[in-house]
C-alpha cells in the first residue's frame, strides 16, 4: 500500500538533491588534509553558517513529522518546545555560557569536563553520549525509512541504505565541513518543500479566523488546543497531562537548557566559529530560526486538525498505538497533507526536504561521534600522542564505522519495533544530569572531580530507575509526576527534572566533602575565576547581547499573542 | 574553486529546482493536478519565487565577491571580517 506515487520531475528532484551533496563532499575532499580540519573546520566557520546548522542538526525529519503529529494530539501547547523550551536556553548558551567552552579550545563538551572535573566525568560522558548517537541515528533512519515505505511504497532497505551510504561518502570525505554545509542546504531546503502545506492548507481553512473556527467546530472543548498557557493550571485541564511546573522547570530549565547547551550534536557546530563573538552570534542567529520553525510544523498540525479530526476529507487519524493495517496514524499528518496540497514537482520538493532532514540530521549525528570518540575515548584509552594524520585517518574511520553502526541499528529496529520508545526514553536519560553537571561545573568553583563524577552517575541512575519503575508498576506515575493522568511527553519532563535534581544533589554534598581545586586552576573554566574582559567596542549591529535582548523580546511576544 | 561556496550552492538549487517547477506548473495549466487548490497553480509560483530568491541569493554573492574579499565573500555573507581580541591572541 501507498499513499501516492512519485512522476519523473519529482524523481528529478530527488536525484538532483543527491548528486548536489556527493558534489559538495568531493570539493570538500581534496581540502580536508588536516585533523583540526576534518573535526573543527578550521575553527572558521562565520556567524550565519554556524547558526542555520546550529538549528537544522535539531530540525530532522522525524523532529518535524513527530510534532506536527503531537500538535494534531495537543494542540498549539507544542510551541513551548519551540519558544520558552528552546529560546532562553539558546541565549544563555550564547551570552553566558560560550565564553567558557570557547576559550577552553576543548575539542568537545566532554573534553571541557576532562579541563574542569578531570578523565572519569570526560570519559562517562563520551561514552554516554556516542552510545546515544549512534542509537538514535540508527532509530531515525528505520523511522524515515518506514515514512518512505508508506508513502511512496519505497522499499526498506533501498531507503536505508541508499541515504546512509551517501551520509557515509559526504562525511568521510569532507568531515564537519561537510556536515555543516549540508545542514544550511536542508534548512533551506525543508523551507522550500513544506511551507507549501501552510499557504495552501491556511487558503483552504479561510485564514487563521477560518482555522480556529473549524478547530471549535470539530471539538467540544477546543479552547485547549488553541492557547499555550491558559490550559496549564492543572494537569487535568490539558490534553498533555502537564501543568505549567512541567513546562517551566521541567521542560525549559532542565530538558531545553540541557539539550542546547550541553548536547555536542548541536554545541559542536557554534564551538567552531571562528571567533568568541561570532560563537556568540551563531546561537542568537539560531534562536530566531528556532522561533519561525513552527509555521513549517505546528500549523500543518493544526491544519490537520481542523481537516481531518472531524473525519473531514474522509480520512481518521489514529494513534499509533491504535493502529491496524491500513489506518493512518498522527505521524502521518505532515505527509499526508503534503500530499493533498503538492503537485508533482512541489511533491518532489516536499519528499527531498524530509530525506535532506534526514540526511543531515544523521550526518551531525555521525560527525559529532566521530569527533568524541576520536578525541574523548580513542586518544585518551587507546592510543595516546599519535601525529594529526593518524587521528584524520581514524575520524575518518570511525565516520563510516558509526554509519555502519546506525544501519545495525536500523535493523535492529527493524525486528524489535518496541525498542524505539526504549531509545527515546533513553536519550533522556544522560541529558539532564550532564546539564547539571556542566552548570555547577562552570558557575560554582567549590565543584569538585568526584563530585561531579558521582553527581552524574547517580543522576542518570535515578533516571534510569524512574523509567523501569513506571514500566513496571504503572501506578508509581502518581508519584514521578504527581498525577496519575500524565501522558508520557509529561512523565519525560518529570523525569528529567527528578534526575537534574538528584544530579545536583549528589554533586554538591560529595564536592563539600572533597578537596576543590585551587582557583588557578579554574581560570578560563569556571565563572567567577575568569577575569572580566573588558568589552570590546563594537556597534549594537554586531552586538550579540543586542541581538539576544530582541530575540527575548520576541518571543515573549509571542507568548502573549497565543496566551 | 578553493571553498565551496554554501550560498551559491543554495542558490543554484533554487534556481534549478526554480525552472523544474516552472516548466512542471506550466504544463499543469493544460493538464491540471488531482490535488487540493489545483486552480491556485503552486506549482508555477513557487517556480517563479524560487528562481527569484535563486537569482538574488546568487546576485549578493557575485557583488560581494567583486566588492573584493574574494576569498571572505565565498565562505559567508556575515561581515565579521577585522581580527578581534582572541584571534589576535592565539596568533600570539
Amino acid at each position: 500500500m501507498r499513499l501516492t506515487y512519485l512522476q519523473p520531475v519529482d524523481w528529478a528532484i530527488v536525484a538532483i538533491y543527491f548528486a548536489a551533496v556527493l558534489f559538495i563532499g568531493f570539493l570538500l575532499k581534496r581540502q580536508t588534509r588536516t585533523s583540526d580540519r576534518f573535526f573543527f573546520a578550521d575553527r572558521d566557520v562565520t556567524a550565519w553558517v554556524a547558526g542555520l546548522s546550529f538549528v537544522a542538526a535539531n530540525m530532522g525529519a522525524l523532529e518535524l513529522m513527530g510534532w506536527a503529529a503531537s500538535t494534531y494530539e495537543y494542540g498549539l501547547m507544542t510551541l513551548h518546545w519551540y519558544w520558552i523550551g528552546s529560546v532562553p536556553a539558546i541565549l544563555f548558551l550564547a551570552i553566558i555560557m560560550m565564553p567558557f567552552y570557547y576559550r577552553s579550545r576543548a575539542a568537545s563538551v566532554p573534553g571541557y569536563l576532562l579541563q574542569r572535573f578531570g578523565q572519569p566525568s570526560r570519559v562517562l560522558s563520551a561514552v554516554s553520549f556516542s552510545l546515544m548517537t549512534l542509537l538514535m541515528s540508527g532509530i531515525n533512519m528505520f523511522a524515515m525509512a518506514k515514512v518512505m515505505q508508506v508513502m511512496l511504497g519505497w522499499n526498506l532497505h533501498f531507503s536505508i541504505w541508499i541515504s546512509a551510504l551517501t551520509v557515509a561518502t559526504y562525511v568521510v570525505l569532507g568531515g564537519l565541513t561537510s556536515a555543516i554545509l549540508n545542514e544550511v542546504l536542508q534548512f533551506f531546503l525543508i523551507w522550500m518543500g513544506v511551507l507549501v502545506v501552510p499557504i495552501l492548507g491556511l487558503i483552504e481553512c479561510g485564514g487563521w479566523h477560518g482555522l480556529v473556527e473549524r478547530i471549535t467546530a470539530n471539538s467540544a472543548n477546543a479552547s485547549q488546543y488553541l492557547h499555550i498557557w491558559r490550559t496549564l493550571g492543572s494537569p487535568q485541564s490539558n490534553p498533555m497531562g502537564v501543568d505549567w511546573i512541567g513546562i517551566v522547570f521541567g521542560l525549559s530549565m532542565v530538558a531545553g537548557f540541557g539539550y542546547w547547551t550541553t548536547d555536542f550534536l548541536v554545541v559542536q557546530r557554534v564551538m567552531v566559529a571562528k571567533n568568541l563573538r561570532t560563537a556568540q552570534m551563531a546561537p542568537v542567529i539560531g534562536s530566531f530560526a528556532k522561533m519561525a520553525i513552527p509555521v513549517i510544523v505546528v500549523l500543518p498540525g493544526l491544519i490537520g486538525l481542523a481537516l481531518f479530526s472531524g473525519g473531514g476529507g474522509g480520512i481518521h487519524l489514529v494513534p499509533e498505538s491504535a493502529a491496524q493495517a491500513g489506518q493512518h496514524t498522527y505521524n502521518e499528518v505532515l505527509p499526508l497533507l503534503l500530499i493533498r496540497y503538492a503537485s508533482p514537482g512541489l511533491l518532489g520538493l516536499g519528499v527531498t526536504a524530509l530525506i535532506a532532514g534526514f540526511m543531515s540530521g544523521m550526518a551531525g549525528n555521525v560527525s559529532a561521534f566521530a569527533t568524541v570518540w576520536t578525541y574523548d575515548i580513542y586518544e585518551p584509552l587507546i592510543a595516546r600522542l599519535k601525529t594529526p594524520e593518524h587521528y584524520l585517518s581514524v575520524g575518518r574511520w570511525s565516520s563510516f564505522l558509526g554509519v555502519l553502526l546506525s544501519i545495525g541499528t536500523a535493523y535492529f529496529a527493524l525486528h524489535f519495533t518496541s525498542i524505539m520508545d526504549y531509545v527515546q526514553a533513553l536519550f533522556s536519560f544522560f541529558v539532564s544530569p550532564l546539564f547539571a553537571t556542566v552548570l555547577l561545573g562552570m558557575f560554582w568553583k567549590r565543584a569538585t572531580d568526584a563530585g561531579a563524577f558521582w553527581g552524574l552517575t547517580s543522576g542518570m541512575a535515578v533516571s534510569i530507575i524512574l523509567w523501569a519503575a513506571v514500566r513496571l508498576t504503572p501506578a508509581w506515575l502518581r508519584y514521578v509526576t504527581f498525577s496519575a493522568s500524565a501522558k508520557p511527553m509529561a512523565e519525560t519532563l518529570y523525569r528529567m527534572l527528578w534526575s537534574w535534581l538528584v544530579c545536583a544533589v549528589v554533586t554538591v554534598t560529595i564536592s563539600l566533602a572533597t578537596q576543590p581545586r585551587t582557583e588557578a586552576e579554574l581560570v578560563g573554566l569556571v565563572y567567577a575565576c575568569t577575569p572580566k574582559e573588558k568589552a570590546q567596542s563594537v556597534s549594537w549591529l554586531h552586538n550579540p547581547k543586542f541581538w539576544a535582548f530582541i530575540s527575548l523580546v520576541v518571543m515573549v511576544a509571542l507568548q502573549w499573542l497565543f496566551w | 574553486m578553493k571553498e565551496v561556496n554554501i550560498w551559491v550552492v543554495v542558490g543554484l538549487l533554487q534556481l534549478v529546482y526554480g525552472v523544474i517547477l516552472l516548466i512542471a506548473g506550466v504544463r499543469q495549466f493544460w493538464a491540471p493536478s488531482a490535488t487540493v487548490l489545483a486552480n491556485l497553480h503552486a506549482s508555477f509560483w513557487a517556480g517563479i519565487i524560487l528562481i527569484a530568491f535563486g537569482l538574488l541569493v546568487v546576485l549578493i554573492n557575485r557583488l560581494n565577491r567583486i566588492g573584493g574579499r574574494p576569498q571572505q565573500a565565498i565562505r559567508s555573507s556575515c561581515k565579521i571580517t577585522e581580527p578581534t581580541a582572541d584571534a589576535q591572541r592565539r596568533k600570539a
